[in-house]
């Protein structure tokens, strides 16, 4: 803990650095490399070629313009629930509720609602069944269109808690007083928000932003379920260019990945630089806790229904759909069920097991290399001012922003050379490249929050860094740690390729036995897999809770 | 000569290029109660801070009952910091946050408990060890801080103006109890305030600060009747400066329509009270600005002369 | 400022050393293969033989898990262990490896065939020749046919051996369609008169491709001159024009009138399964026989092939460059080519698909067992598949029409 009692932010933030670097660095210039085919000629005319073709350029503008929409559209919703919900949500379990979308892959969440809205989906079938319409193709195609709704509703679906996640801490700390302010110099609620709340709310909402823009334009199980044919998103056809038969086409998707890497880094790094001077005041408030008052609470217990129904719904069809046999369209009720998905998952026996323990493991110590690498460099990043911040946090924030496959050919080289590929210490070590930045970000706003006068109250009533941490500093991060438990664990469970490359199979995480079944045809098979999938993290979130009680016995409120 | 208990010598502070703090020497005696005035912005926070060893000075040297204290870590100064606002740790209740100090002393648990109701008895908190900072009042607050900070008996305490969040009458009362306490623990007190009549109420003597510099530190008797410059003589609103000699408020009288050598000055602003009227009186062709009685009442905006007499 | 120097060399030497693979593992290969195969098999005792391959389907774990392995341990006291992955995942990694002169790695049998192999033999990723050393190989593979040959048009040249067979075959549903069609002919005449009722994977699918690649078959009048021509650019135009006609004649009458395709076989499959289609297709021959018995296939689900041709193919087993354990893959694979698991693989209990050893040269014990398995009433009879076999070409051919397709038929309007 000696970092810590450092107040240099370089110290503080150097082992998050170094290890972005390391796992970046590498791979972003074999990368480059690669586009320019550097082991023969080196050359730029991969990059010609991809202007020049129709259906590249076509792609990316369909994929800026799907992520764009699926951004902003998940930002205001998130918004409007936090600003209507935040009394209700700061409680744990309300929270967890907003959160549970989260802990199911992004594709399974896809899968789900497909299963749900497809033009032979159940609501579709619920409908015929109900004589409402006729044919399944009366139902509206909101799957596999060429505008990509399915994609964006998915997206959106999914990225709302997220920005709850991000926007909640936020609001938690805004003080009423500086609302009833507004309200009395006449002020109307746009004005409320416009100049009580924007100017917290922004930051975090501009970064929530670039990290919900850069992960929807690059992921790729998405589109690759739901999208149409044409026009396809520019991650599908990079993968198609990166796992395709022909390797000659590899540079290609080095090329299109490298470009729109390049693209997000830059605007998230000039954002930076414009919008750093505001933050810093927020970490110099006093960081007192303030009453919680809905607005109009009317509202908010509807809003709050409905959320709940949004989470619920398709876990419940999850649920049903693991134990439907067959469920012929137009009829109200399934004509059999079975339990046979559930034998497929459960009869793996020892591998079963072997894959929880492994999973639990690396999650485990992932969330704690997470923890030690990410306090010091989110107080750093909190609470000081220095030369290069921003370069420092685009650095922090840009492993979430460039896919993995661009890096994960040099990352696989170094951990090869490391003697670190195939065995767990370099999976443990490769997860942190997406789950790190998400822990800097949440800390960082935890720290924000508490402020840092505290720590020259505690310092100079004789605290040492230690007791600084322990008793002033920690128990009031437990809501960020919370989020991070919370995020770590999904993301780490969640991480395929990743794993599969590094782990080379020797690490045989529940991702590693479970993700080829969805290549099944059998609804029963995946919708078990999904569920058995999603109760990880949540059983982890669960234990880690235990443990912060019996460490911090008492907590506010 | 008297042994000072705290020494201050060519402290010296830049931030950017600026510099915010440039102190030869200040001295203080044991159990003393120093005031801190000056202009916003003129560096008195920063003196505390630095006394603190929350920042690092420049250069110079802080002593502290003969123990040089430029390599000593903040934890470890016998000295105990105070801000505006009361910050009490916000997830612990208020016998945690007095106990605080005593619990990084690493005092058993039972003592510094018991020691802390003691010392919130002192301070006129008894009966709210349980309750959290949010459910208490402002000048509970206030007091749950102080107590949080004597606990640990410090050698010195820095007070950043710790009565500004309260109200005049509170604040009087807060500040005549803390003084009293703060003088029968025998205790070594800086004191930064804006408010120039608490900081003659509360100081034994009152330290005036200008940019950084120290101007002058005396007892305010002293100051109000011989202010080493004109600066010093304005702040304090005091008296006046004429050709190099300072005429103070107590020598100097008003009139109206008087043909009388004296300077003339425009009524600003009047007020009654104890059975006088005052007249506030900015002079003309100077900054100063002073409060005199008279016994008929005079109306604001009207012209007067001022002179000795 | 030392931190960062040292971090930089590091790099570098990283950068350079990943340039340099060495060739030792070359020598040591041939030093395997010079042991006689009692050699081999002593040499494996104790070792744990790491597979990867496709994890996608229940039935086929099992075999490996329930069946293959457990026997693998009691006759030959090698662990197998199955480790799910797609081809192309594992030989990124084993290309990367490569690339980093990791001369020992953790793979002992890969699952491939096709472009996969052609990537993976073209790269120098394979250890071998090793069939012949083989003694199953040798006694029960008819190593003169086609299609052990080549696969897909590259020359297999020992470096993998035949796992199995399959054959590219249409499923339908007998209740909503009494007379399938026999020909494209037909098939397009049906897909007009049931607007919506049919449709084909992308070709950047393996099995759309198939499909288009058998409508290329016809396109071009006869498969042998595709083989005899290679691959070839402008054969490849000049003989597609009848192909992407076909398939814009019929797109009006796809699935959501041709504006979008399933994007793999397994939203096919699941457009079949809820009735959004009446047909639905891929490779294995009794591919329909265990999804109708988990009821994602409706029971009354029957397949047909078409008279102008059913491609077929085998798929392989091999063994990287790398394997720290090539005895064992060897002993393991031998195994897996015996007539008993090949028979037991047969049945679709467990997985279904037909052997790749030659039926002729079975024992007779076996040939008689072979006879007695009921492969279920959706698959063809033999006799039908083998009259209609058609072999694969170049697998550059997979790659020029997934390529074009998009611009002939998608993007046509």
């Amino acid at each position: 803990m000696k970092w810590f009692r450092t107040s240099n932010p370089y110290v503080l933030l150097a082992p998050a650095v170094l290890i972005t670097i390391l796992l970046l660095g590498y791979g972003i210039v074999m990368a480059f490399l690669e586009s320019i085919k550097y082991y023969n000629q080196p050359t730029l005319s991969v990059y010609r070629e991809l202007f020049s073709d129709e259906i590249f350029i076509t792609s990316i503008l369909y994929s800026l313009r799907i992520a764009f929409i699926s951004t902003i559209l998940s930002i205001l919703i998130g918004l409007i629930i936090v600003r209507s919900l935040y009394p209700i949500l700061k409680d744990k379990f309300p929270k967890l509720i907003a959160w549970m979308p989260m802990v199911f892959p992004h594709f399974i969440w896809g899968y789900m609602l497909f299963l749900l809205f497809s033009q032979t989906g159940y609501i579709s079938s619920f409908l015929n069944g109900m004589g409402l319409i006729k044919l399944p193709n009366e139902f509206p195609v909101l799957f596999k269109d060429s505008f990509g709704i399915g994609i964006i509703i998915t997206y959106v679906w999914k990225e709302v808690p997220f920005v709850i996640l991000m926007l909640l801490p936020v609001y938690e700390q805004l003080s009423n007083a500086q609302r009833e302010l507004v309200y009395t110099l006449g002020g109307r609620r746009w004005d409320v928000f416009w100049h009580v709340e924007r100017p917290y709310v922004f930051p975090v909402m501009l970064e929530t932003f670039f990290i919900i823009f850069a992960f929807v334009v690059s992921a790729y199980e998405v589109p690759a379920l739901l999208g149409a044919t044409y026009p396809k998103m520019i991650p599908v056809i990079s993968y198609e260019w990166f796992f395709g038969s022909d390797w000659t086409k590899q540079p290609y998707a080095f090329a299109a990945m490298f470009l729109l890497t390049i693209f997000i880094v830059l605007i998230v790094f000039l954002t930076y630089v414009f919008t750093r001077k505001g933050r810093i005041h927020l970490s110099q408030s006093s960081g007192s806790f303030h009453d919680l008052k809905a607005e109009n609470s009317k509202y908010s217990r509807v809003l709050f229904f409905t959320m709940l129904g949004m989470t619920f719904l398709p876990i419940f069809i999850l649920v049903l759909t693991s134990l439907v046999q067959r469920w012929g369209y137009g009829e109200l009720f399934p004509s059999s069920f079975t339990t046979r998905g559930w034998y497929e998952m459960l009869w793996h026996g020892s591998k079963f097991t072997e894959a929880i323990y492994t999973s639990l493991g690396i999650s485990l110590l992932v969330l704690l290399l997470n923890l030690l690498i990410g306090l010091p460099a989110a107080k750093g990043l909190a609470f000081h001012i220095f030369q290069g911040k921003s370069v420092v946090e685009t650095l922090l924030l840009s492993p979430i922003l460039i896919p993995s496959i661009v890096i994960a050919l040099g990352v696989h080289l170094t951990f090869i050379k490391l003697g670190i590929a195939n065995h767990w210490t370099g999976v443990v070590i490769v997860h942190l490249l997406p789950t790190l930045p998400y822990t800097i970000k949440v800390l960082r706003a935890g720290f924000e929050r508490i402020g840092k006068r505290q720590e020259e109250i505690a310092v100079s009533l004789g605290a040492g860094a230690w007791g600084i941490f322990r008793n002033v500093y920690l128990p009031q991060l437990i809501p960020s740690i919370r989020s991070v438990v919370f995020l770590v664990t999904v993301i780490s469970l969640g991480q395929y390729f990743l794993t599969a490359l590094i782990g080379g199979g020797e690490v045989n995480t529940m991702a590693i036995l479970f993700f080829p079944y969805f290549q099944t045809t059998n609804d029963a098979v995946i919708a078990s897999f999904s569920i058995l999938f999603a109760m990880i993290p949540i059983a982890v979130w669960l234990l880690i809770e235990g443990v912060l009680r019996l460490l911090i016995p008492k907590q506010p409120r | 000569m008297e042994s000072h208990f705290i020494e201050l010598s060519d402290i010296r502070k830049v931030y950017k290029d600026k510099e915010v703090l440039n102190v030869n020497q200040l001295s203080v005696k044991r159990g003393e109660i120093i005031s801190v005035v000056g202009p916003s912005g003129t560096g008195k926070s920063t003196l505390l801070r630095l006394i603190a060893g929350l920042e690092k000075t420049d250069t110079g040297e802080i002593k502290i009952d003969g123990e040089y204290l430029t390599n000593v870590p903040p934890q470890q100064r016998p000295v105990v910091y105070m801000f505006q606002e009361s910050l009490l740790f916000p997830h612990m209740n208020v016998l945690e946050n007095v106990a605080f100090g005593l619990k990084m002393a690493k005092v058993s648990k039972n003592k510094r408990y018991d020691k802390s109701k003691e010392m919130m008895k002192r301070v006129g908190l008894e009966g709210l060890e349980s309750r959290f900072p949010h459910e208490i009042s402002g000048g509970q607050k206030q007091r749950a801080a102080l107590a949080r900070s004597l606990i640990v008996h410090p050698k010195v305490l820095l007070l950043d103006e710790p009565f500004s969040s309260l109200d005049t009458e509170l604040r009087k009362e807060t500040r005549r109890w803390i003084k009293h306490l703060l003088k029968s623990e025998n205790i070594t007190v800086l004191f930064v305030t804006h408010d120039l009549e608490e900081a003659m109420a509360f100081g034994d003597r009152v330290a005036v600060l200008n940019e950084g510099k120290l101007e002058q530190l005396d007892s305010p008797h002293v100051l109000y009747e011989s202010p080493v410059n004109s600066f010093v003589a304005s702040f304090l609103q005091g008296g006046i400066w004429t050709k190099e000699r300072f005429i103070p408020v107590s020598c100097l009288k008003m009139g109206r329509n008087d043909d009388r050598n004296g300077k003339s000055a425009e009524v600003i602003e009047t007020y009654y009270q104890d059975g006088k009227f005052h007249s506030v009186l900015s002079i003309e062709h100077s900054e100063a600005v002073i409060t005199l009685t008279t016994e008929e009442k005079v109306n604001v905006g009207e012209r007067v002369k001022v002179y000795e007499g | 400022m030392k931190k960062m120097r040292l971090l930089v060399w590091i790099m570098l030497y990283l950068f350079v050393s990943a340039c340099s693979p060495s060739t030792d593992a070359a020598k040591e290969s041939k030093a395997i293969l010079k042991k006689d195969w009692r050699e081999i098999e002593e040499t494996t005792k104790n070792k744990t033989v790491r597979m990867y391959m496709w994890g996608g389907d229940t039935g086929i774990n099992r075999y490996m898990d329930d069946w293959v392995a457990p026997r693998l341990k009691k006759e030959y006291n090698i662990a197998l262990k199955r480790v799910p992955m797609d081809a192309p995942e594992f030989l990124k990694k084993l290309s990367n490896e490569k690339r980093a002169g990791k001369d020992e790695g953790n793979m002992d049998i890969i699952w491939i065939n096709g472009e996969n192999f052609k990537n993976a033999k073209n790269n120098g990723l394979l250890f071998g020749p090793f069939v012949n050393k083989l003694p199953n190989y040798k006694k029960y593979v008819d190593a003169e046919s086609l299609d052990i040959q080549y696969d897909f048009g590259t020359k297999t040249e020992g470096l993998e051996a035949p796992w199995g067979k399959v054959q590219f075959v249409y499923q339908y549903d007998e209740e909503k369609v009494p007379n399938p069609p026999q020909s494209f002919e037909e098939l397009a005449q049906w897909v007009k008169e049931n607007p919506g009722k049919f449709t084909y994977p992308d070709p950047a699918d393996f099995t759309g491709n198939a499909f288009v690649r058998q409508l290329f078959y016809e396109s071009s009048g006869n498969v042998k001159n595709i083989l005899d021509n290679g691959y070839e650019e402008d054969f490849a135009q000049k003989n597609s024009v009848k192909m992407w006609d076909y398939l814009n004649e019929i797109k009006p009458y796809l699935w959501r009138e041709g504006k979008t395709y399933p994007n793999n076989l397994t939203e096919l499959d699941r457009l079949y399964s809820k009735g959004e289609v009446y047909m639905t297709m891929g490779y294995n021959e009794a591919r329909a026989e265990k999804l109708m018995k988990q009821s994602v296939f409706p029971a009354t689900t029957r397949s047909f092939v078409m008279k102008s041709g059913s491609l077929g193919n085998a798929h392989f087993l091999a063994i990287p460059f790398n394997s720290p354990n090539k005895e064992g893959a060897m002993t393991a694979i031998n195994f897996m080519l015996s007539p008993e698991a090949q028979l037991t693989k047969l049945d679709s209990e467990f997985w279904g698909e037909n052997m790749s050893l030659d039926p002729a040269r079975l024992s007779a014990a076996d040939q008689k067992k072979l006879q007695t398995i009921k492969r279920g009433e959706s698959v063809l009879p033999a006799e039908t598949l083998k009259k209609y076999l058609q072999p694969e070409i170049d697998s550059e051919y997979v790659a020029w029409l997934k390529e074009n397709w998009v611009n002939e038929v998608v993007q046509n309007k």
